[in-house]
């Protein structure tokens, strides 16, 4: 008699367990659609910024606004130098040695 | 009863069993009918344990939501948005379901704009089911249309494809018809790899692409010509960095655009290019041997060959060198060098520099050359300075580069390639043969004599030919309508970038002293687009007298009757 109410113990158990997991799968079934259709309209809203962004960046554009609203004009090539042809630091002149510098 | 009839009987229905055996039988057949109710409940269970465990099933609901996947987007070679795939709202009624068109036209149009009244009862009074009243309704004008609460009209999703750019590459990207299929240039010809979502990489450069527009357009507007072509290509990888005709359209109006707007002079139109094949004209003799720097011709009297006669526009007393005749662009010269290098030997590096062949370009709008019936003596003359061969700018791009270039042709592209990647590329001209072709496509730009002037960006080492073709008609050719180009490569010490520039008709102007040659109308294009493009594409400006610049240029070339121009790259 005992084994059958441990058995009607346990499969209530079991019984309530299952109810509980199931009823947590739908709630992440349900919070995954939402972050489905979160990353949707993202992805969509990211599509539309994106062509915003190349339609007011085009070349075209900006060469024209650069014309009217800037002073600029394409460098003469006498202003262009490589990073090469400009020496960066002078060479440390030669410092003369004292008997403090020694560090031996 | 006989025996055998009630053998048939009891074998159909046996006699009650002894009492002692049914308890038996009956629990065998408790065994059995669990046994299985068993096996059921067992395969039940297998099946739901498998449809909840595998959730990407066809056959579950969970599984499969994935929508239809978005096209994707065309870009430029650093990442720059040329076509993508946008969201937008669509506007569609049901005529069966509406019930007053009166009224639904009435509290419409006011929504709608350009419609009028009329427009949408007429739509209203279409057959069928989905009658598209509008696209890309904006979110307030989708929450409106929903307040008027009218039966039978829909907003559903669907998707459009914007081209931001506008009319920069147009004729390149192409356009796709109302079901989402591509049905001309990039979107035609990658068409099953955009479905799939995936992204395509072009080689152009955006910032190039508008520049070469812009002076091409210029130059187009100042001489009054019909249109053109203008083509950046990189020599060392044959990348198109740009590739422009014009007149163009807005890529996001193409079903607006006039025939002429559409054709893609680049790829699509094959032209004779004029004396810009002189410079393959020189290559070649000097790949051959039949002719050195030095070697002199006799240009002094036209050429009668057959009912043809080949004129110079100026003509000159006495005989010229190889390299005057490429500088000064004489037609008699090239006639007479391509008569040594032979008909044969011209057609064979003309096949393997691509000329003879449809291009292997990704663009379903490209043409195959023009090619003469009979290429003998005659032909290779007239070749020889770019008449009876038409090819299409491309092309002729494509294959200049490699006697311009570094000797390889390479087949130009329009994908993006990367520093790794290989490609087939052959060399078609020594190193030798090319450093002299580009020591005198600079002299056409540096010298005085030199037909390209205008074409000089000081610092930036600009080599190039000009070619004036005249167009072919009905009755032959054309005096009056030219076609002029120029090919130029820089920097010429070291070759990067070559560009071609091509304009339709230009009309003589009176800014131009009645001029309206190729060194006229297209040279001047060819500065102002490397001074812009060099920076873009790192290429820094150099002093034309250091010798690293003239080591890699050819010291004795003699223009002129000065003797030896050394001094003046």
């Amino acid at each position: 008699m005992r084994i059958v109410i441990l058995a009607c113990v346990a499969l209530g158990l079991c019984g309530s367990g299952l109810y509980m997991v199931k009823r947590s799968v739908d709630a992440r079934y349900k919070e995954l659609k939402q972050l489905e259709y979160t990353i949707t309209t993202a992805e969509d809203r990211a599509a539309i910024l994106a062509a915003e962004w190349a339609y007011l960046s085009r070349p075209d554009r900006i060469i024209s606004l650069s014309s009217s609203l800037l002073s600029m004009r394409p460098i003469e090539p006498d202003r262009i130098l490589p990073l090469d042809a400009i020496p960066l630091r002078r060479p440390a002149p030669a410092r003369p040695q004292t008997e403090g510098d020694s560090n031996d | 009863m006989t025996n055998w009839k009630t053998k048939l009987l009891r074998s159909i229905w046996p006699d009650r069993p002894l009492p002692s055996r049914t308890r038996i039988i009956a629990q065998n057949r408790l065994v059995l009918a669990g046994i299985v109710a068993g096996l059921c409940f067992v395969g039940i269970s297998a099946k739901a344990v498998h449809l909840a465990t595998n959730l990407d099933n066809k056959n579950s609901v969970r599984g499969n939501y994935k929508q239809v996947q978005q096209r994707g987007p065309i870009l430029d070679r650093r990442g720059r948005l040329m076509a993508q795939t946008v969201p937008i709202m669509v506007l569609h009624a049901d005529p069966k379901k509406v019930m007053d068109q009166h009224e639904v036209a009435e509290k419409l149009a006011p929504l709608l704009g350009k419609k009028s009244q009329q427009d949408i009862l007429n739509a209203l009074s279409r057959k069928g089911r989905y009658i598209e009243l509008a696209r890309k309704i904006t979110p307030q004008r989708h929450a409106d249309i929903l307040a008027l609460g009218l039966p039978g009209i829909y907003i559903s999703p669907s998707e459009t494809r914007l081209y931001p750019q506008g009319a920069e590459a147009a004729h390149l990207l192409g356009t796709m018809d109302i079901d989402g299929k591509g049905i001309a240039g990039i979107e035609k010809q990658f068409d099953e790899r955009l479905r799939a979502g995936n992204p395509v990489a072009l080689s152009i450069d955006l910032g190039v692409q508008a520049v070469v527009r812009r002076e091409l357009q210029h130059q187009i507007e100042q001489f009054d010509a019909l249109g053109g072509a203008g083509l950046v290509l990189d020599v060392r990888t044959g990348e198109i960095l740009s590739l422009t005709s014009l007149p163009d359209y807005n890529a996001n109006q193409y079903s607006s655009a006039d025939a002429d707007a559409q054709f893609n002079r680049a790829t699509k139109g094959v032209f004779e290019m004029g004396s810009i094949f002189k410079v393959l004209n020189s290559a070649i003799a000097l790949e051959t041997g039949v002719a050195s720097l030095g070697s002199s011709y006799d240009v002094s009297k036209p050429l009668r060959v057959a009912r043809f006669r080949i004129r110079d526009y100026h003509p000159y007393n006495r005989p010229l060198n190889l390299s005057e005749i490429l500088v000064y662009s004489s037609n008699i010269g090239s006639a007479r060098i391509a008569e040594d290098i032979g008909a044969a030997a011209q057609k064979a590096f003309m096949d393997r520099l691509g000329l003879l062949k449809r291009p292997a370009l990704e663009l379903p709008e490209i043409s195959k050359p023009l090619i003469p019936r009979q290429w003998e003596r005659i032909a290779s003359m007239t070749i020889s300075y770019g008449h009876g061969l038409s090819v299409s700018p491309v092309q002729a791009a494509g294959a200049i580069a490699a006697a311009s270039g570094h000797g390889f042709y390479i087949e130009p592209t329009l994908l993006r390639r990367a520093p790794t990647d290989t490609f087939e590329k052959s060399r078609i001209f020594s190193e030798d043969t090319v450093r002299k072709v580009r020591s005198m496509m600079r002299l056409a730009v540096s010298h005085e004599d030199g037909t390209v002037n205008f074409a000089n960006a000081p610092g930036y080492m600009v080599g190039g030919k000009t070619g004036t073709a005249e167009k072919v008609t009905d009755k032959g050719y054309n005096r009056k309508a030219n076609l002029v180009s120029v090919v130029a490569s820089f920097p010429i010490h070291d070759p990067a970038y070559l560009i071609f520039i091509m304009v339709d008709e230009p009309k003589p102007q009176k800014h131009s002293y009645g001029y309206a040659t190729a060194g006229w109308v297209a040279a001047p294009a060819i500065a102002r687009i490397v001074t812009q493009i060099a920076p873009m594409m790192g290429i820094h400006p150099v002093d034309k007298d250091s010798p690293e610049i003239r080591q890699n240029l050819e010291p004795n070339i003699v223009i002129g009757t000065e003797g030896a121009i050394r001094a003046s790259y």
